[in-house]
């Protein structure tokens, strides 16, 4: 208490040089915290995205069927009687080429049925998603993306405007939002659409009624590894137990590639932040060494009247610690501010920038560590120094 | 109390081997008042250095209350420093951003007493030296002889067995010297035991028992 006392009061008779050497401390502490809790704020969000974008969502494809083809009476079948699965939706996909007036270009074109936005946690931004009605009655309809919306068509509330694919014209009945570009934009760079399966079986000859691809969702209260499961059991038991005429997989592998790279980026600049606190731990070192020397003679009266080496020591490694700790505490102030600003500028991404409470911990225990490693040099300089020799420094 | 046998301290300056103190022998006693003088360069310093056991001899013995001091560790003789010895020096050498008070205090702190018991002895110093009004003051805002008397208190506030005073009118004029002179017969005759080491004849004299010392010998003078 007595030293902390002692050492507040002689960084505080030097206020200026008290800020200088605490500036490489402030400075380190702001980099590291602002840059991690950015790291973290944009990962998180765009982790959110993605799993908004069907992380519960398992794609089946069937590369062998032994004769015995899936359906879509028989993914209605599941969603009807097995408890473990949700909805069910076809996902063929064939390449075509969409045809707006004098415009055209290359689509990836779904063929799938009225469940798949809910599936694959698609958004509307314009009109409808196709509806059952559309697949029984094999309309010509489709769903398009934001993007095929405004670059090939022009506008995005193009509701009723007519796409021909090989000659066919489909009317649109709805675009998606741009947010779903995210995990489309991962599956092909061009434009995307969404039709009714029957109808793409008529666009292409390749598209047959066996349904080699299709999606599946966790039914509410239920997890998608329940799903996954009495999914793999149910193919297995169809396709007479062969593990190879089939893959399920899930989106899972997204969400974990990202938080990789997030933890990748929040410990490469971490480093690079730890770096200018190890700076400015020197700056401390520094100015501690000046400090010693200045007051060699005020050492030299402590010792002879009765302080220990271990008492000059910890007097002089108080003051270096809590220098550092004010400085941390500097920054810290300073990080929360700075990101308050940038989660103001940055609401229009509807990002969260929130000051991340580990990398505050870690700054803090950083801080200490530094003050502790960079003040002992300098602190056990003046400890061992000889009573006698200090009294008589510089008179 | 202090016993002093063939004590040897040696400096080396230049290629010259000089010797501060020449086999000294001294013994003082309990409650004596003793003044150790001699001119400049003739090891008075250093022998009141290694009587205040802030520096060792080469050779020879010193028991202190009757214990061997070479034999301390640095901490154990930075203990006796603390609690037997009080030092007044010839420039004060008072801590500058502390007040009075506090510069009396931290003696007492590193004794580890008590913040109460501390209070009540850091007043007692300063009444016994007649600075109690000016206790929150800097050292920069005391005159000299005010600034001797905190050193004073400083010294006083463990309760040592020895003072030991270096020079302590050196940097006074003639008046406060008076003043500061009989604040030690005052302590002489509480009874403690002074060290007083000076190169002034007069102040010297004060004192029941007078050393001298010449190229690190020392002589007894009888008053």
């Amino acid at each position: 208490m007595m030293t902390l006392r002692m050492a507040l009061r002689s960084i505080g008779a030097n206020k200026m040089r008290a800020m200088l050497t605490m500036l490489g401390i402030i400075i380190g502490v702001v980099a590291l915290v602002v840059l991690v809790s950015l790291v973290n704020g944009a990962t998180s969000s765009v982790t959110d995205a993605v799993s908004s974008l069907g992380s519960d969502m398992l794609t089946v494809t069937v590369s062998d069927d032994k004769g015995k083809p899936v359906d879509m009476e028989l993914l209605s079948d599941w969603t009807r009687s097995e408890p473990a699965i949700g909805l069910t939706a076809p996902a063929i996909t064939a390449s075509l080429t969409g045809k707006y007036g004098s415009e055209s270009d290359s689509f990836t074109v779904y063929g799938t049925n009225a469940f798949y936005d809910e599936i694959a946690g698609l958004k509307l931004c314009m009109g409808r998603f196709l509806n059952s009605a559309d697949v029984s009655s094999h309309t010509r309809v489709c769903v398009i993306s934001y993007k095929a919306a405004t670059e090939l068509i022009g506008y995005t509330d193009c509701v009723g405007e007519q796409i021909s694919f090989n000659g066919m014209k489909f009317s649109v009945v709805g675009v998606l939002s741009d947010s779903e570009s995210i995990t489309t934009s991962m599956r092909s760079s061009g434009y995307t659409a969404y039709v009714p399966y029957p109808s793409l079986m008529r666009l292409s000859d390749s598209v047959t009624e066996d349904v080699t691809t299709f999606v599946v969702s966790a039914p509410e209260n239920r997890s998608i590894d329940d799903t996954e499961r009495a999914l793999t059991e149910l193919l297995l038991e169809r396709f007479e137990m062969d593990e190879d005429a089939f893959t399920v997989s899930s989106m899972n592998f997204m969400e974990e590639a990202m938080s990789s790279v997030a933890s990748v980026l929040s410990v490469l600049l971490g480093g690079i932040a730890a770096i200018s606190l190890i700076v400015g731990g020197i700056g401390i070192m520094n100015i501690m060494l000046v400090t010693v020397t200045e007051r060699t003679r005020e050492i030299g009266i402590r010792k002879a009247i009765g302080a220990t080496r271990g008492t000059i020591l910890r007097q002089f490694l108080t003051e270096a610690v809590v220098l550092c700790m004010l400085g941390c505490a500097i920054g810290i102030f300073l990080s929360w501010t700075i990101l308050r600003m940038v989660a103001v500028i940055a609401s229009s991404l509807s990002m969260s920038f929130r000051l991340n409470g580990t990398v505050v911990i870690v700054a803090v225990g950083f801080c200490v560590l530094i003050g502790v490693i960079f003040g002992l040099y300098p602190a056990n300089k003046a400890a061992k120094m000889k009573p006698i020799d200090a009294l008589h420094y510089g008179g | 109390m202090i016993d002093i046998r063939d004590l040897c301290k040696f400096y080396t300056v230049g290629d010259e081997r000089v010797r501060a103190l020449d086999h000294a022998t001294m013994h003082i006693y309990p409650h004596e008042f003793v003044s150790v003088i001699g001119p400049s360069g003739s090891g008075k310093s250093t022998l009141m250095n290694i009587i205040g056991c802030l520096d060792t001899a080469d050779a020879g013995s010193y028991l202190l209350d009757g214990v061997p001091i070479e034999d301390y560790t640095e901490n154990e003789l930075a203990h006796i420093r603390n609690r037997k010895i009080g030092f007044v020096f010839q420039s004060f050498n008072l801590i500058a951003k502390m007040s009075a008070e506090e510069n009396v205090e931290l003696p007492l702190i590193y004794g580890g007493v008590p913040r109460a018991e501390r209070a009540r002895r850091v007043a007692e110093a300063l009444e016994r030296v007649g600075l109690s009004k000016r206790a929150k003051h800097q050292p920069t805002e005391l005159s000299g002889g005010q600034q001797q008397r905190v050193a004073i208190a400083r010294a006083l506030v463990t309760r040592p067995s020895l003072i030991l005073a270096d020079e302590p009118t050196g940097n006074l004029d003639s008046h406060t010297s008076a003043e500061i002179m009989d604040i030690f017969h005052e302590l002489h005759e509480q009874g403690n035991t002074i060290v007083l080491i000076t190169h002034d004849n007069d102040v010297a004299k004060q004192a029941r028992r007078i050393v001298h010392i010449l190229d690190g010998r020392l002589s007894e003078v009888s008053v």
